[in-house]
């Protein structure tokens, strides 16, 4: 891509998404028309003095309490996987790393099975007892993860990916175990990890914004270091940067985005994978424009599939099979491309 | 030009997949209605002369053809509605193996139990020495396998509605050699149902209705749930959508505002929580109707089972209660 282009491609991609966004709020299969769709936006967003008559209760709440907080969550979900997609594959130099390849899924899956089976409801932080354990099953598993790949001061990066997936096989077992002893649950369980944005609101955005707002910050202060590791893990060290600090800030972000995220949504897979591989077609692999980029592509890219998922059918389908089947070929289609040298450079 | 046959391949193969899958799932359903049928007509020949009854050759839940040689002395039930069956026309002294969760009557805690329904234990099974095992639609084929080459005859029950629930009970009852007993407790149900056909009949049909198992998914028309609901005349707002079980979109749950909100899963103080459903009129009223998951009252809607009756006017009770409020 030239330069001129690059410079662009940031505020296009975000007059996209925004546009994006609008088209998504107003399309869904409760039958309101454009018309009101947009009466009802004006009267939610500036409060003017709209007539709304022969609007009713229904609308506005679908419109106000239903999509808008969808397509929101579906943003910030869709983000914060593809930005943690994008530093885990710059950390691990991997390009099979996505967020859950340290075991963050599965660890959030069994927590929330645990939830599921003993019914647990306290809530604390505006959490709810399964989303609680959840995010505490995430976080635990990155813990045990890290400190298993420990060697003196150091975390070699084969290390943690090993453990990582040598403790994601183990949890997800540990789960499997779970279901079939409470067969009863085996439904909500599944639910749970099939992913959905469904039946979600302003209050579980308002639960995940901090984290998700801290860690992508934290994760965009990373991308000069992470474009140095490009060069190398040897040659950076040479060059003056603290890999091993640059490392646990990467896990440490990535993290806390997805296990907030997860414990909310349920498992989305593909995304995080992806999209960064979408925008390094695009833009370089240069981080400084990847994340920000990924950011804006990822979260566009879930409130699309998310719109499909519940607008297709008089039934919702799991926005996880949505994400991997447009993905997925749309993917493939890249890929090709990019072997016969067409576009993109 | 190698890579876009590539390409078309692949899109190929992804859409014969899904074809396949499709089609699969359509034949199931193809087979469970036939079944039904089949055990229907089944049921009205054998009826005449049921003195003569071995060799039995019936037409079990999945459409297979199954020859029972001799009277059984020896069953095994793999779910908590054929336990339920196997007790209500009297053949409790002749189960010798159940699953955990078989909770109904309380003389099935006296019989063994083999495990779970969905993974039972082979082993402990043929050790028993059954005849016949009734089992779910749950039960995994390697395992039927194997009880079948030990000697046992496997009968799937699966029933969708309320009438496939009567006629697994009569097969049963002609199987285990016990037809009177059936058709006595069919009669009684059938008595029950006339009542709940009535009460039906007197009900607003515009009364409509949202089940919640749990996530927003719901009953469908081919469900057994959903033909309860049909019964007892109500609308099932998730009736059309052409799934057994399908999840909707709260936005669509909004749209078609139902009068009564039945739970089967989240609490009511879960629902109110909930962002857009607490908005629903039925909700800020409460009404609602919850069925603790698992609970014994749950279990008699939920169970394909002899009980089935007994659940449907429990349900038909709390709807005219939530009515007419």
């Amino acid at each position: 891509m030239k330069r001129a282009n690059r410079k662009w491609a940031l505020p296009l991609s975000i007059l996209i998404c925004l546009v994006i966004m609008y088209v998504c709020t107003i399309t869904g299969i409760a039958s309101i028309s454009f018309h009101d769709a947009n009466r009802i936006l004006l009267h939610e967003f500036f409060h003017l003095g709209i007539d709304m008559a022969n609007i009713t209760d229904g609308s506005i709440t679908i419109i106000r309490n239903v999509r808008l907080p969808r397509v929101v969550l579906g943003f910030l979900a869709g983000s914060s996987l593809a930005v943690c997609g994008a530093g885990f594959q710059g950390i691990f130099k991997n390009p099979m790393a996505d967020p859950f390849v340290l075991g963050v899924s599965s660890g959030a899956a069994l927590g929330a099975s645990v939830g599921i089976v003993l019914h647990f409801d306290k809530t604390l932080f505006g959490m709810g007892g399964t989303t609680l354990l959840a995010f505490a099953g995430a976080f635990l598993t990155i813990a045990l993860v890290y400190s298993i790949s420990k060697v003196g001061k150091k975390v070699p990066v084969a290390t943690l990916l090993l453990s990582g997936i040598a403790v994601s096989q183990t949890l997800s077992a540990a789960m499997s175990v779970i279901m079939i002893m409470n067969k009863q649950s085996m439904d909500q369980i599944m639910f749970w990890t099939m992913g959905s944005l469904n039946g979600k609101g302003w209050d579980q955005i308002l639960m995940v914004l901090p984290y998700c707002v801290l860690g992508i910050l934290l994760l965009l202060t990373t991308c000069r270091e992470l474009d140095i590791m490009l060069t190398g893990e040897d040659t950076a060290i040479q060059l003056g940067v603290n890999v091993e600090a640059l490392k646990k800030r990467v896990l440490f972000a990535s993290t806390v985005i997805t296990a907030a995220v997860i414990s909310v949504t349920g498992i989305i897979g593909f995304v995080g994978l992806v999209v960064p591989h979408v925008v390094r077609m695009i833009t370089g692999p240069k981080h400084r424009v990847l994340i920000p980029l990924s950011l804006v592509f990822g979260g566009t890219f879930l409130i699309v599939c998310d719109t499909v998922a519940r607008s297709i059918a008089a039934w919702e389908i799991p926005v996880g099979i949505i994400t991997s089947l447009c993905g997925g070929p749309f993917f493939i289609y890249l890929l090709s491309r990019m072997k016969k040298g067409e576009g993109f450079s | 030009m190698k890579n876009r046959l590539k390409t078309f391949l692949m899109t190929a193969i992804l859409l014969l997949s899904a074809a396949a899958m499709a089609g699969c799932g359509n034949n199931s359903q193809e087979k469970d209605t036939a079944a039904g049928q089949e055990a229907n007509d089944g049921t009205a020949d054998k009826a005449a002369d049921d003195t003569a009854a071995y060799p039995l050759t019936i037409t079990d839940g999945l459409g297979d053809e199954v020859t029972i040689e001799k009277k059984p002395e020896r069953a095994i039930s793999l779910s908590p509605a054929n336990t339920e069956l196997l007790f209500a026309i009297g053949a409790g002294d002749r189960i010798k193996g159940r699953t955990d969760y078989c909770t109904y009557p309380e003389e099935a805690a006296d019989v063994e139990s083999i495990g779970t329904y969905a993974s039972p234990n082979t082993e402990l099974i043929i050790s028993l020495e059954p005849d016949v095992i009734f089992a779910s639609d749950h039960i995994n084929d390697s395992i039927r396998e194997q009880v079948e080459a030990a000697g046992a005859k496997v009968i799937v029950y699966s029933p969708k509605d309320v009438d496939a629930v009567k006629d697994t009970i009569l097969q049963a009852g002609q199987i285990m050699d016990l037809n009177e007993n059936a058709e006595k407790l069919v009669a009684s149900m059938d008595a029950d149902l006339k009542e709940l056909e009535d009460a039906a009949a007197s009900r607003d049909k515009n009364l409509s209705v949202f089940v919640d198992i749990g996530s927003f998914y719901s009953v469908g028309s081919d469900s057994l749930l959903g033909d309860i609901l049909d019964r007892l005349g109500v609308t099932n707002i998730a009736a059309d959508t052409g799934e057994a079980y399908p999840q909707l979109s709260v936005e669509t749950i909004i749209e078609k505002d139902p009068d009564i909100y039945i739970s089967l899963y989240p609490t009511a103080e879960e629902l109110k929580k909930t962002a857009g459903i607490g908005d629903l009129d039925c909700i800020k009223n409460d009404r609602i109707i919850f069925f603790e998951a698992l609970s014994p009252e749950a279990d008699t809607i939920q169970r394909p089972g002899p009980r089935i009756a007994e659940g449907m006017k429990l349900l038909s009770e709390q709807i005219d209660k939530e009515a007419g409020e």
